[in-house]
C-alpha cells in the first residue's frame, strides 16, 4: 500500500491501482446499471433479462399513485430546500459577521443532524408533532426536511465565506450602499456559488431521504424513496426501475453540467 | 452614549433579523424534540398505546431484555464489520485518488458520489439481481466452477455489510483523502531517508498522520450503521435486525413510543461518546460533515 | 495650501479601545480642505483605526469627529461625503471595472446617461481606457489600483482616503503612482488622507504628516517641520536616519546649552531647560561633523568603523567611547577619517534639535492610568 506513496510507480502498481479502482467502481454502478437494464426488460421479474422494450417508459403516465410519489417528492425538496437555502445563509452571514450571545448553542444545534444518526432526529419530529397536533402529510414533511437541510446550507456557504473579504461590503458602504443592499448587491452575489451547491445538497438530500420522511409524514404525502420501500413486499416493478432511470440521467446531466459550468469558470477567473 | 446608539443601530437589529428565523427553527425543531424524547422515555404506555406521563425506569430496564440484547449484538457486528471492511477499501482507493493528476481525482470524485446522489433504496434493491439465487453472481461463480449449487446470498448477516458498505463508502474515502491529501510527502521521503523501509515508514509515518482522517470516517459510517433500518430490511430481509429496526418498530408499529425513545437516548449516548473520544483526540467536528 | 484653510474634518479627543487594548489616544487633529495629509507610522499604531473611525466603519470609544461641522456619529459610512481607497482595493469581484466604478452612482441612483458620462470620465482620468468589460481578476496590481481610485472619486467625495494603497506594489510602480496620485490630488481639488507606513512615501506626497506611536499622536506638520524638527526622540529616529544622545542639561549660556552625556560633553540649543533635566540632542548623520581636535564644548571621541562608498557620500559608523554608534554621512569628496582612524565628532549648535525626554509624559501616564480605571468601570455599569 505504501508502495503507492512513492513517486514513479512501477508498472505492478500501475495494474494494481487500475484493477482496484475499476473493482469499486464495478461495485458501486453494478446495482445501477441492473437499474438502467431491467427498466428495458419485458418481463414483470426483476430476476433475469427477457427482451428490450420501452412499455415501462410508457407505463410510469399511466401508474397515478409512481406519478403522485414523484410530483410530492419534488414538492417537498423544492419547498425544504427554499426554507433551508433563505434560513440557512442569513444564518451562515450572521454567524460570519457577528460575535453574538448564543453563538455557540445554535453551532450545537446545527451539529446535531449531521452527527446523530437520521432516526433520531425521525423519531423526535414524530414525537413533537404529535404533540403539537401537527397532522402528519405534505406541511411536516417539508419542515422536518428543512430542519436537516438548514445545518448542510449553513456549512455549504460558511466555506465560501471563510474567504469572503469583509472589506468588500465596507467598500459598497462607503459608496452609498445601505445595508439591505450591501447584502442583495455584493455579499449575497460574491458567496453565491456557495448558496448553489448548499441548495444542491439540500435538494438531493431531500429527494432521497428515507429515514426522516418515513417517521414524519402520512399516507396523505408519499414520496418517492416511500413509495419504493412500500411496494418492496409486492416486488419492484419495472416501471419504477423506469422513473428511477430516468431520475438518474437527470441527475447525471445536471452533476456534468453543473461540472462543466465550474471548470469554465476556473478558466476565466 | 454614543457608543450605545450606534452598537445598536449597527449590530442588534440586522443580527435579529438574521438570527431569529434559526434560532426559533432550532429550538423547536431539534432542541425541544430532543427533550421531548427524553422525556417520554420515563413514561409508559396505556393500553390504547397512549403516552401516559408518570415517570418509570422501566424503559430502561427493558434495554437489557435478552431479544433486545441479541439486536445490539447483531447491530454492533454489522456496524464493526462494515467500518473495518469500508476502512480497507477506502485507504487503498484514497491513496490511489491522492496520486492521480487534477483532472482525474475530480472525475474520480465525481464518479464516487455520483451514485449517492440516486436513490439509494432503488440501488439496494438492485442488489437482488446481483446476488440472488439466480442471481448473476451466482450464474458468474457455477460458470468459474467456484461452486456447483447456487447459495443464498442475499437476505444474510453479509449482505446487510454488503449493503451498508455501498451505502456509506464514500464517508470513509474522503476523510481518508483530505489527510493524504494533506500528508507533507517530503516527511515518506525523510523517513526513507533515515532508513525506514516502506513498511516501517507506512507504520511509524503515514498510519499516524492519517489516522485523524480514518477516525473521522469511522464515526460517519460506524453511527449510521446502527441506524440505517431500511438496509436491515432491503438487504436482510427482517432476519437481521439492528439497532434502527428496533426503534422504529416502536414508533410505527408496537406504539410503544416510550421504550423506542429509551432506545434512542441509548444511541443519543453513544453517539455523543464516540463524538466527544474523537474531538478530544484532536478531531476537528466540522470534518464529521462532509458530503 | 491655501490662505485660509477651511476644516473639513475635525477630530476632537478622540479615544478608541478594543476591549482593554487603547488603539488610539486623546487624538486631536484638524483636516483641512483641499490638503494631502499623511498619517504616518508603524504597523499598529492606530492610524488604520484611526482613517475607520473617519469613513465610518469603526465608532470612538469616547471624544468626538466633526465632518463638515457636524458630528459624524450620527452618520452612516454611506451618509458621509467620505470615500476610501482599500489597502486591499476591495473590487467587487462579480462586476465588471465599468459596474464597480459605476457602483457609487448607481446606489444614488443617478440617471444611466449621465452615470456613463460620469464613468468614461473617471477611466480617462486614471487611463484605464479599454479596460471596461474586464473584471477584477483580469487586472494587474497598478490597474486594480487605478479602479479603486475611480471607483471612489467618481462620487466627489470632499474628502478621499487612502489606507495603504501602495503596499501591494512593486517599488517602481509605486513611485510611478505616488506622483500619479500627488497629481490628481492636485487636479482634483480635494482632501487626500493617506496612511502609510513608508516614511519616504509619506515626504514626498504629503502637504502635511501626522505622525502616529501606539496611538499617540506625535507630530503634525509639513514635511520639512517633522524632518527638521522632530518633536519626540520617536519621530527623530523614524523619519529619516538620527543619531540621538541621551543627555543632562549642566548649564545654559547665551543661547548655547552645555550638556553631559555618557559618551561626552556637548552642546545643544538652549532653551527652557532645568539643570539636571534628562533630554535627547538629535543629530541628522549629515549635519554630524568630524574633527582632528577637540572642539570647545565636545569631547565625542571614537574610532570609525566603517565607511561605506554610496556614490553621492560617504557613510562612516563611528563608535564612541561608551560603545553608542554615530552615523555620519559626508559629500562624497570632501575629507574623511578612514576606517580605524580616532577622531572627534561636533556639530553646528543650530543643526541639533532638542527632545525632551520625560517633560510631562510622566503626569500624563498616570492621568492614562486614572482614565483607564474610570472607563473600567464604566463599562462595567453598561454591562449590568
Amino acid at each position: 500500500m505504501s508502495k503507492l506513496l512513492t513517486k514513479t510507480p512501477s508498472l505492478a502498481e500501475k495494474i494494481f491501482s487500475r484493477s482496484f479502482s475499476a473493482l469499486i467502481f464495478i461495485f458501486l454502478y453494478a446495482p445501477i446499471a441492473v437499474v438502467v437494464l431491467f427498466s428495458f426488460n419485458s418481463s414483470k421479474r426483476n430476476i433475469v433479462f427477457e427482451n428490450f422494450t420501452l412499455k415501462w417508459y410508457g407505463e410510469i403516465f399511466y401508474n397515478d399513485a409512481l406519478l403522485d410519489s414523484f410530483f410530492t417528492t419534488l414538492a417537498v425538496a423544492s419547498a425544504s430546500t427554499l426554507i433551508a437555502v433563505v434560513i440557512g445563509t442569513l444564518t451562515a452571514i450572521a454567524m460570519f459577521r457577528y460575535k453574538f450571545k448564543g453563538k455557540s448553542i445554535i453551532d450545537a444545534l446545527l451539529y446535531v443532524p449531521v452527527v446523530m444518526p437520521e432516526i433520531v432526529l425521525g423519531i423526535s419530529l414524530l414525537s413533537s408533532f404529535a404533540l403539537a397536533h401537527v397532522p402528519l402529510g405534505f406541511v411536516s414533511l417539508i419542515i422536518a426536511h428543512a430542519t436537516f437541510s438548514i445545518p448542510f446550507v449553513v456549512f455549504t456557504v460558511q466555506a465560501r465565506l471563510s474567504g469572503f473579504d469583509r472589506s468588500l461590503e465596507e467598500a459598497a458602504m462607503d459608496l452609498g450602499a445601505n445595508r439591505i443592499r450591501v447584502l442583495t448587491g455584493i455579499t449575497i452575489p460574491v458567496i453565491f456559488p456557495g448558496i448553489i451547491s448548499g441548495a444542491a445538497l439540500a435538494f438531493t438530500l431531500s429527494i432521497d431521504d428515507f429515514i426522516i420522511s418515513f417517521f414524519t409524514t402520512g399516507a396523505s404525502a408519499v414520496t418517492f424513496p416511500l413509495k419504493i420501500m412500500e411496494s418492496v413486499r409486492s416486488g419492484i416493478r419495472p416501471d419504477v426501475y423506469a422513473l428511477s432511470a430516468l431520475i438518474m440521467l437527470a441527475t447525471f446531466i445536471a452533476v456534468i453540467i453543473a461540472q462543466v459550468l465550474s471548470y469554465r469558470k476556473k478558466q476565466k477567473l | 452614549m454614543f457608543k450605545l446608539n450606534s452598537k445598536f443601530r449597527g449590530k442588534t437589529v440586522p443580527l435579529a433579523i438574521m438570527i431569529s428565523p434559526v434560532a426559533a427553527w432550532l429550538v423547536l425543531l431539534i432542541a425541544v424534540p430532543l427533550v421531548y424524547v427524553f422525556v417520554i422515555s420515563f413514561c409508559s404506555v396505556s393500553e390504547s398505546h397512549k403516552i401516559v406521563f408518570s415517570f418509570t425506569l422501566k424503559n430502561y430496564a427493558k434495554l437489557f431484555n435478552a431479544d433486545v440484547l441479541g439486536v445490539y449484538y447483531n447491530s454492533l457486528i454489522v456496524a464493526g464489520v462494515t467500518t473495518a471492511v469500508c476502512i480497507l477499501i477506502a485507504y487503498p482507493f484514497a491513496m490511489i485518488m491522492s496520486k492521480a493528476n487534477a483532472f482525474k481525482k475530480t472525475l474520480m470524485t465525481i464518479a464516487l458520489l455520483l451514485p449517492f446522489w440516486t436513490n439509494s433504496l432503488i440501488r439496494l434493491y438492485s442488489w437482488r439481481t446481483l446476488l440472488g439465487k439466480n442471481g448473476y453472481l451466482n450464474d458468474f461463480l457455477i460458470w468459474t466452477g467456484a461452486i456447483d449449487e447456487p447459495i443464498e446470498m442475499m437476505f444474510t448477516q453479509g449482505a446487510v455489510v454488503l449493503g451498508m458498505v455501498y451505502t456509506l463508502l464514500p464517508f470513509m474515502v474522503l476523510p481518508i483523502l483530505t489527510v493524504i491529501d494533506k500528508l507533507d510527502k517530503n516527511l515518506i521521503e525523510a523517513s526513507k531517508d533515515l532508513g525506514a523501509g516502506i513498511v516501517k515508514t507506512f507504520r511509524h509515518v503515514v498510519l499516524p498522520l492519517t489516522a485523524p482522517g480514518i477516525f473521522a470516517g469511522s464515526i460517519m459510517v460506524f453511527i449510521p450503521s446502527l441506524g440505517y433500518f431500511f438496509v436491515a430490511d432491503l438487504m436482510g430481509g427482517g432476519n437481521n435486525q439492528i439497532i434502527g429496526n428496533l426503534i422504529s418498530r416502536q414508533f410505527k408499529s408496537a406504539y410503544n413510543w416510550p421504550f423506542g425513545a429509551a432506545l434512542s437516548i441509548m444511541l443519543i449516548i453513544v453517539t455523543l461518546v464516540l463524538v466527544k473520544i474523537y474531538t478530544k483526540s484532536g478531531g476537528k467536528i466540522d470534518e464529521l460533515g462532509v458530503v | 495650501m491655501q490662505e485660509n484653510p477651511k476644516p473639513i474634518v475635525e477630530i476632537i479627543n478622540v479615544n478608541k479601545f478594543y476591549g482593554d487594548n487603547h488603539i488610539v489616544r486623546d487624538l486631536n487633529l484638524t483636516i483641512y480642505e483641499k490638503e494631502f495629509l499623511s498619517i504616518l507610522g508603524p504597523s499598529g499604531c492606530g492610524k488604520t483605526t484611526l482613517l475607520r473611525m473617519i469613513a465610518g466603519f469603526e465608532y470612538q470609544t469616547d471624544g468626538e469627529i466633526l465632518i463638515e461641522g457636524e458630528p459624524a456619529v450620527n452618520k452612516e459610512p454611506y451618509q458621509r461625503n467620505i470615500n476610501t481607497v482599500f489597502q486591499n482595493y476591495a473590487l467587487f469581484p462579480h462586476l465588471s471595472v465599468y459596474d464597480n466604478i459605476a457602483y457609487g452612482l448607481k446606489m444614488k441612483k443617478v440617471p444611466k446617461n449621465e452615470i456613463r458620462q460620469k464613468v468614461a470620465q473617471a477611466i480617462s482620468t486614471v487611463r484605464l481606457e479599454g479596460f471596461e468589460k474586464r473584471y477584477p481578476s483580469q487586472l494587474s496590481g497598478g490597474q486594480k489600483q487605478r479602479v479603486a481610485i475611480a471607483r471612489a472619486i467618481i462620487n466627489n467625495p470632499k474628502v478621499l482616503l487612502l489606507d495603504e494603497p501602495l503596499g501591494a506594489l512593486d517599488m517602481k510602480l509605486r513611485k510611478q503612482m505616488q506622483i500619479e496620485l500627488k497629481s490628481l490630488q492636485r487636479k482634483l481639488g480635494i482632501t487626500f488622507v493617506f496612511v502609510t507606513h513608508d516614511q519616504e512615501e509619506a515626504l514626498t506626497m504629503s502637504d502635511r504628516i501626522a505622525v502616529m506611536n501606539k496611538g499617540v499622536l506625535e507630530q503634525c506638520d509639513i514635511p520639512k517641520k517633522i524632518y527638521d524638527e522632530p518633536a519626540t526622540k520617536f519621530i527623530a529616529d523614524f523619519i529619516g536616519e538620527s543619531n540621538l544622545f541621551e543627555a543632562v542639561v549642566q548649564n545654559e549660556d547665551n543661547g548655547v546649552s552645555e550638556l553631559y552625556s555618557e559618551a561626552g560633553e556637548l552642546l545643544g540649543k538652549s532653551g527652557e531647560f532645568e539643570r539636571e533635566e534628562l533630554l535627547y540632542v538629535s543629530l541628522r548623520p549629515e549635519k554630524t561633523l568630524f574633527s582632528d581636535a577637540p572642539i570647545g564644548g565636545f569631547s565625542l571621541y571614537g574610532v570609525v568603523k566603517e565607511s561605506i562608498f554610496l556614490g553621492n557620500i560617504v557613510k562612516s559608523i563611528v563608535i564612541l567611547t561608551n560603545g553608542q554608534a554615530v552615523k555620519i554621512n559626508t559629500p562624497t569628496g570632501t575629507p574623511a577619517p578612514e576606517t580605524g582612524k580616532n577622531t572627534y565628532i561636533y556639530w553646528d549648535v543650530k543643526d541639533c534639535v532638542m527632545i525632551p525626554a520625560v517633560s510631562n509624559k510622566i503626569f500624563k501616564y498616570l492621568e492614562d492610568i486614572k482614565y483607564e480605571e474610570e472607563l473600567k468601570i464604566g463599562g462595567e455599569e453598561q454591562n449590568v
